[in-house]
């Protein structure tokens, strides 16, 4: 059915587009947000990404593989927003911890603010591979395949974004009287 | 379970349960920039331009950030340049169709203009400005001509194209063909009279100097129609269909024939077309699970083989174990090396330089890139310089990319360009 769309869309046929977008976009939606945390930012990428779809599908060779492909757009276009957008934001840089942590971060003590904001900390490539293969459960190949890293890269890279996110976790964890206080030193 | 799986069971949920709801429906927002938005032809893509001997087709060059002053000086040298070049073209000799050559200038085209540029210094100066949104130019073999697309009007779906002729210095601009809905792949004849190219699935023929183009002996779902060297007295194509062949066919529409003589596995089989410059060999990629080794994601890996054109006999060339290898195939101007893609099982690929007889002698040039294990998409395009002393390979895509020489010899490689917005790009060919 989808690779019928597909070939029809090809062809020019913008109804095929519209329903394989309709089809794809709540997806992209989420991926996009979760990339970005930034809802503006994020419709951004997906209609760029979209449009970008529509205007180069005559030059997908396989129509088996579209879903891949908008993936890979998708990646594009929200590292390119990221890209437009760091200027805005703080930068912090964090260190991968040796440490035994004093939290553990795998308890359920782990709440959804400490996670956004370890998730926050990543790099945009590395918020990318965590969302493909954690919210969209694209096993690693395809990870790798749809960043057009090797796979070996796309497992270092995932090993260092988690362990990234766990020292993020950990250093929450540890009470900062300055920051409690409201004060950056 | 370990830390990490309750860490990682943590991480999915609360992703699952941030995602939805964040983003407003915007999908008609979407949909009604798409409407309006023009589809790239299928034949733009990078593998349309790598069977062109001298054809390569980076999409975007960088030009250097020089200061006002001394961009108008360079483009004022550039047009003497060019202004000799076309006074001298008229005096000097021609370069055969086929074989060594002088590397010339280089032609691209940028938001719907055609433009020169000098190798040695891109500087840019413009050949053909103004009416309609022109694009893909593309020399003749002998280095006097280029032939590119106009559209009248905003691109629409499907495109109405006319194919333009002019000097190489942008004199002399006529159209041969007449506005011509989905027209598609063209090659110029060796002797320059006349131009090979597809519309609809028709093969067809325009002369350089006017008249009626023809349409060649009713043939459909033709596909990279190239004259065949050395006399271009047949043209070879890719007959499209669920079971692929290659044929030729006289350029006045009798004779048509196949040429290759097994049966395609599927129908990507005998794609990527490529033609040596003596005429006797027709390199193609296999897609197929048929005796080449499978990818653990993908299950296909390409090859690419040589058809002896007379005899229908395959060749595949060898490689090194546990890679594949992508067309399309660039033959040295003299015939005696070939260049195409090696894949990597890791998800890469890197341009390979070997023999054209397919006796072996590999070897890689410039860097490997990240790419997917199946070799579906190769992102470069590539072509020897007429002068046969080194590959011009361009790496990226649409986003980014950059022109890259890379000297035969060993000597170490140069970035002639760098990303910019010019589009395709073909070499000019000077008697040596």
């Amino acid at each position: 059915m989808q690779r019928d769309l597909v070939e029809r869309a090809r062809r020019g046929d913008h109804d095929a587009f519209a329903e394989l977008a309709g089809a794809a976009i709540s997806r992209l939606d989420g991926a996009a947000w979760l990339m970005l945390r930034d809802v503006e930012g994020a419709k951004d990428a997906v209609q760029n990404a979209l449009v970008r779809a529509w205007r180069d599908l005559p030059t997908l060779r396989d129509p088996d593989k579209f879903d891949a492909w908008v993936h890979r757009l998708l990646v594009h276009a929200c590292i390119d927003e990221a890209r437009r957008t760091r200027r805005h934001r703080m930068d912090v840089e964090l260190t991968e911890l040796d440490t035994p942590s004093i939290a553990d971060p795998g308890s359920a003590i782990v709440d959804r603010d400490q996670l956004e904001r370890g998730f926050l900390r990543l790099e945009p490539e590395m918020r990318a591979l965590i969302v493909l293969h954690h919210y969209l459960d694209l096993p690693l190949p395809t990870v790798a395949a749809t960043l057009g890293i090797p796979l070996g890269t796309a497992k270092s890279r995932l090993h260092r974004a988690l362990g990234l996110m766990r020292a993020a976790l950990d250093a929450d964890a540890r009470v900062r009287p300055d920051l409690a206080e409201g004060r950056l030193t | 379970m370990t830390t990490n799986d309750r860490f990682e069971r943590a991480m999915s949920s609360w992703l699952r349960e941030d995602a939805p709801f964040r983003v407003s429906d915007h999908l008609e927002e979407v949909l009604e920039v798409t409407r309006v938005t023009r589809q790239r032809p299928a034949w733009s893509s990078l593998e349309r331009w790598l069977p062109v001997d001298t054809t390569f087709r980076p999409r975007f060059f960088n030009v250097p950030q020089p200061g006002r002053l001394a961009l108008l000086a360079g483009l004022i040298l550039l047009l003497l340049a060019l202004a000799i070049v076309a006074i001298g073209s008229r005096q000097q000799r021609l370069p055969e169709p086929f074989g060594l050559a002088r590397n010339g200038i280089f032609v691209t085209s940028r938001d719907g203009d055609i433009y020169a540029v000098d190798p040695a210094t891109s500087q840019n100066a413009p050949l053909v400005l103004g009416d309609g949104f022109d694009f893909s130019p593309i020399f003749s073999r002998d280095g006097t001509k280029i032939v590119f697309l106009r559209s009248d009007g905003p691109l629409a779906e499907p495109a109405i194209l006319t194919m333009m002729v002019a000097n190489a210095d942008g004199s002399g601009l006529h159209p041969v063909t007449p506005p011509t809905q989905n027209l598609d792949w063209f090659d110029w004849s060796p002797d320059g009279a006349q131009i090979a190219y597809m519309a609809k699935g028709k093969l067809w023929v325009a002369d350089v100097d006017g008249g009626a183009p023809r349409n060649l002996g009713g043939v459909i779902g033709a596909h990279f129609p190239t004259w065949l060297p050395p006399d271009g007295k047949e043209i070879v194509y890719r007959l499209e269909a669920t079971n692929p062949e290659i044929r030729a066919i006289r350029s006045d529409g009798t004779g048509a024939h196949a040429i290759s003589v097994t049966r395609a596995n599927n129908q990507y089989d005998f794609g990527s077309l490529g033609v040596s410059p003596d005429g006797l060999t027709v390199t193609f990629t296999r897609w197929s699970s048929v005796g080449v080794p499978d990818v653990d994601t993908a299950g296909w890996w390409p090859r690419v083989y040589a058809l002896d054109v007379k005899t229908g006999q395959e060749m595949q060339f060898p490689t090194a174990e546990g890679t594949g290898q992508r067309g399309a195939v660039a033959y040295s101007p003299d015939g005696t090396l070939v260049a195409y893609a090696r894949i990597y099982r890791a998800g890469a690929f890197q341009i390979v330089v070997a023999d054209a007889d397919g006796s072996g002698n590999e070897r890689t040039l410039g860097p490997k890139k990240p790419g997917p294990a199946d070799g579906n998409h190769v992102d470069a395009g590539w072509a020897f310089t007429p002068d046969g002393t080194a590959l011009l390979v361009r790496f990226g895509n649409d986003d980014a990319g950059a022109v890259h020489l890379l000297p035969l010899d060993g000597s170490p490689e140069s970035i002639l360009l760098d990303t910019g917005g010019f589009e395709f790009v073909d070499v000019q060919r000077l008697a040596p």
